[in-house]
């Protein structure tokens, strides 16, 4: 863990129980912060250069999205930037980042993001 | 008002989505998570062992179902509250749920307050029922009603006298010994027999005397 480097975390599509409960999993959290946003899709790419956030949470069960598209679209524009899609259909949490990875408990989704 | 908590089983093949859900609900004070399956067989079994007041449960899930798991738990343990809490908003899954007892259907699309309260009108009798859901329902149910066709019959289209003769009939009286047990005339059982059928809408005695037991009009002969 990299309890010294300070990660901030946005959440978007608050409407999702999982997004809300991924939350919860991760507000004080040593080395995190949940920035306290909600986000409409539409305004997320002026929320990326308000907020500059290290991490993005987002649910790939919501139909209004093309998350393949979103995903490549904020590694490119923010190449430090990490995206965790969750999905209840999915077993696992997918990150996208420096390296693809996926993750099945919360432990392991901040090591993954923190790497 | 009582004090206790009401228990719950997290039935969801999704580990992280479980560990948030225990979280979320971890702040309630009325809400006690007793216990977790990560799948339908799993759910049986610790709905068998923990009798929950409700078991909050997923459909997709490998192996044995969530309506699967469902109507057997619901068989079993009548008193159990279930409560689907899915991704899915595919009517037949909905129709399903019902069907085999669930007392409320939500998408995973609802806001955690919203679920909590929700949960909480469960135990007031109130069905837990996300918007979109609902509106798939009163659908179904404005479609039965345009076809339905209402029972001609009220018990009370029946006179007494008719309902007499049916009870006769259904006990398998011919129309000479009904005759002779009401003191009338056979002709006039005919007659009653032939409003009886009208009234009903059937082709024969036998059909009368099955019906009017099916439907109370008349008790069994003992």
């Amino acid at each position: 863990m990299h309890a010294e480097t300070h990660w901030r975390v946005l959440v978007i599509h608050k409407n999702s129980l999982f997004a809300q409960a991924v939350e919860r999993l991760l507000e004080g959290r040593t080395g995190l912060e949940v920035l306290d946003t909600d986000i409409a899709k539409e305004d997320l790419w002026k929320a990326m250069e308000r907020l500059r956030p290290d991490v993005v949470i987002m649910d790939r069960d919501d139909p209004g999205i093309n998350v393949t598209d979103l995903v490549s679209g904020l590694l490119r524009a923010w190449p430090p930037v990490r995206v965790v899609c969750i999905s209840t259909s999915q077993p696992k949490v997918e990150v996208f980042g420096k390296w693809q990875t996926q993750a099945t408990q919360i432990e392991e989704l901040i090591d993954v993001i923190q790497r | 008002m009582s004090t206790e908590k009401t228990t719950i089983l997290l039935v969801d093949d999704h580990a992280l989505f479980r560990q948030g859900l225990r979280k979320l609900l971890s702040s309630e004070k009325d809400i006690e998570l007793v216990g977790e399956a990560n799948d339908g067989k799993e759910a049986i079994d610790k709905a068998r062992e923990l009798v929950p007041d409700l078991v909050l449960m997923d459909i997709r899930m490998p192996g044995c179902d969530g309506l699967e798991a469902t109507r057997i738990i619901k068989e079993e343990m009548p008193h159990v509250r279930v409560v689907m809490l899915t991704v899915s908003e595919e009517d037949a899954d909905l129709f399903e749920a019902i069907r085999f007892g669930a007392e409320g259907y939500l998408l995973k699309t609802i806001e955690a307050q919203q679920l909590v309260e929700l949960l909480k009108g469960v135990f007031r009798g109130e069905a837990a029922i996300s918007r979109t859901m609902a509106r798939k329902l009163l659908d179904e149910f404005a479609r039965i009603a345009k076809t339905y066709q209402p029972p001609i019959l009220i018990r009370g289209d029946l006179t007494p006298r008719e309902r007499e003769v049916l009870q006769l009939v259904s006990n398998g009286a011919t129309d000479k010994e009904i005759a002779a047990q009401l003191f009338i005339s056979e002709r006039t059982v005919k007659n009653h027999l032939h409003n009886i059928l009208e009234k009903l809408q059937l082709h024969n005695r036998v059909q009368a005397a099955t019906y009017a037991l099916r439907e109370g009009i008349i008790q069994r002969h003992r």
